[in-house]
């Protein structure tokens, strides 16, 4: 039978990145081993309490880091417009030839992660006797999808931009974005309780104050990593684990959150990639979801959370004027870009409050 | 076929082409004509789905050229493709294998060697006729039924442009391949193209048969036996004049025998026919077209 565009395309890209595969595996493997090898040794044994960890939270970072870069690597190509001459006139659909990048970096990151996985769980198989490992199981399958959030977040975020620099600029704000405003919403919720003491604005805060911890995106697959590492090491007497694990089982909402927003990215990747015009490649990035959301949203909520005017508030109203000039790739900036930098003095006020 | 009909496109809020219609007969070679910025490069893209159009709608052999089938019969060499630093020829063999199944790596093989191209080399060492000469070899060798070359001619020495001309026409022989080409090298064009199509003004602003349509002027030399004023043209089909002293170059729209008759009746000293080629009446169109030559 004869193989599909998007087939052949597929296998060709996971043909062309077998050797940064390889490389990246390789150095996933020896990342991992070091701090596992180490992490086993017990290194107390006061009053009959033993101390030793799987150290697993390694392959969470492993995860977490490939499946940041691989989605970069696999869109860097759609940021150059002579590239784009030479992919788009290929007889394959724009939503086909996506669909062979997601998938293909996806099958590399699953690939890096399940060899190291696969070598570390064997690892500790051989060299412990003390850690409940049939968790791993669970965790291996688990993590993998909130690894495919974290791609999918990635791939999502880096295909708004025009250049390869503004994606990767735009791809490290958008991993706090979310952290740092709510925590200015913090900032503003948490004066009101220490003045008036009100309790349903304490409570509020409260919950406030949790969301912070999980906005950025490695969140879940961090919290995750914490559940599975405290039940494999359930025998380790120096830790509370099953309260620790429980804690978070609590949260369970935010993994689900977290999983809507990983569907939604992957919605708008293919969306945004089908839609997006050869000819914005190497333009300024002028999405909605870039520069201007995040220059505002960074620095009202910085400016709101120092709440006073100081050299650092001054700092950020000149680091928005520095994220425009990014922007637009000029000194000369838009009246519009000016009114928003000073249009900051509105959550000043009200941080001042 | 291709069918162009009503195309429209911008780029950047601007508008590039406008209204665009025009067909394409299997078998034909036309030379995309335009100046600088014109809109050429624009409506290449566009024909093989590089961009898609904001309006219109193009057509291969009835199929929308969204369509994977259409583009399968499509091949375009931009103007300065791409390629990363470790990128041989063999590599780009293999990636365009990936669309095109059936390329023939014999006939690659062939104009490689033609060429004096080594295939094992990283392209980062080619110069840019070298570059281009590889495309070339790669688009002949994928024997498409719609070949699109943006300034096809550009870094080609002249005996690479002969073999390339040559190439061109071999494909359209054997596999009845239809060229769309756009150069600057009207001379070129002339050589081996059968019709044209001359972008201005966002539009298509003439097409048709190149022979056809130098034979519409007829460019004669005239030498009076005193100076003379340029009134005495009056009344004739005159697209252009070039007066020097008791000289003159005149380029008219009409039958050549009508014409020489006409001018004849002036009493000139000399009255001598001088070749019209593509590339004059290019310059003659666009002069006409309120451009300073």
């Amino acid at each position: 039978m004869k193989k599909s565009n998007f087939l052949r395309y597929l296998w060709y890209r996971l043909e062309n990145s077998a050797l940064r595969t390889l490389v990246l595996t390789v150095l996933s493997v020896i990342l991992t081993q070091s701090v596992i090898s180490e992490s086993i040794e017990y290194y107390g044994d006061i009053e009959h309490i033993k101390y030793a960890s799987t150290g697993i939270y390694i392959l969470a970072v492993v995860l977490g880091i490939v499946c940041t870069i691989i989605p970069m690597l696999e869109n860097m190509g759609f940021k150059n417009r002579r590239n784009l001459d030479t992919l788009y006139f290929f007889p394959i659909k724009r939503e086909k030839m996506a669909a062979a990048h997601f998938i293909g970096g996806f099958i590399q990151c699953i690939f890096i992660y399940t060899v190291t996985f696969a070598i570390s769980g064997i690892y500790l198989a051989i060299n412990t006797d003390f850690f409940e490992l049939y968790y791993l199981v669970g965790y291996y399958f688990l993590s993998i999808l909130l690894g495919f959030v974290i791609y999918s977040f990635f791939s999502f975020i880096f295909i708004q931009a025009n250049t390869v620099a503004d994606g990767i600029i735009m791809s490290v704000l958008w991993m706090f974005v979310l952290w740092v405003v709510m925590y200015a919403v913090y900032a503003l919720t948490k004066p009101l309780y220490i003045q008036e003491g009100n309790y349903e604005i304490y409570m509020l805060s409260r919950r406030l104050s949790q969301i912070p911890e999980w906005g950025m995106v490695y969140a879940p697959l961090n919290n995750l990593t914490v559940i599975f590492q405290s039940l494999i090491e359930v025998n380790q007497s120096g830790w509370n684990n099953f309260t620790y694990a429980g804690i978070y089982r609590s949260q369970f909402g935010f993994f689900i959150a977290w999983g809507v927003i990983g569907i939604a990215c992957l919605i708008g990747y293919f969306v945004t990639f089908a839609r997006k015009g050869a000819n914005k490649a190497g333009e300024i990035s002028d999405s909605y979801l870039g520069y201007r959301l995040l220059i505002p949203l960074y620095g009202y909520s910085l400016i709101t959370m120092i709440g006073s005017i100081e050299i650092v508030t001054i700092l950020v109203f000149m680091m928005m004027i520095i994220g425009y000039v990014i922007y637009r790739r000029s000194f000369k900036l838009k009246a519009r870009d000016l009114v928003i930098t000073a249009l900051g003095v509105i959550p000043l006020i009200i941080g001042m409050m | 076929m291709i069918e162009i009909k009503n195309l429209c496109h911008s780029l950047g809020g601007k508008l590039i082409l406008n209204d665009i219609n025009l067909t394409l007969p299997e078998g034909s070679i036309m030379g995309l004509v335009g100046i600088n910025g014109a809109g050429k490069t624009t409506l290449l893209r566009l024909i093989s789905g590089v961009y898609s159009a904001d309006e219109g709608e193009i057509f291969c052999d009835g199929l929308p050229i969204g369509d994977e089938k259409a583009r399968e019969r499509l091949f375009f060499l931009p103007d300065d493709p791409y390629f990363t630093g470790h990128t041989t020829g063999k590599a780009l063999f293999e990636l365009y294998r990936v669309f095109y199944p059936d390329i023939d790596r014999k006939v690659f093989l062939e104009y490689m060697s033609e060429f004096k191209l080594d295939e094992k080399k990283p392209i980062r060492n080619f110069s840019k006729g070298m570059r281009r000469q590889l495309y070339i070899a790669l688009a002949l060798s994928v024997k498409p039924k719609y070949l699109l070359l943006d300034e096809a001619f550009d870094g080609l020495d002249p005996l690479a442009r002969l073999s390339f001309k040559r190439a061109i026409n071999q494909a359209a022989e054997e596999y009845g391949t239809t060229v769309i080409i756009s150069s600057h090298s009207l001379r070129e064009l002339e050589d081996f193209c059968d019709s044209y199509a001359l972008i201005d003004k966002m539009t298509i602003a003439s097409s048709g048969d190149i022979a056809e349509r130098v034979n519409r002027y007829c460019k004669f030399q005239l030498a009076f036996f005193e100076d003379f004023s340029e009134q005495i043209f009056f009344g004739l089909p005159v697209i252009s004049l070039e007066k020097t002293g008791r000289f003159a170059r005149i380029v008219l729209e009409g039958k050549e025998d009508d014409m020489k008759k006409a001018l004849e009746k002036l009493s000139p000293a000399i009255v001598e026919q001088m070749p019209m080629d593509f590339e004059e009446m290019f310059i003659r169109e666009v002069e006409g077209r309120g451009y300073k030559v």
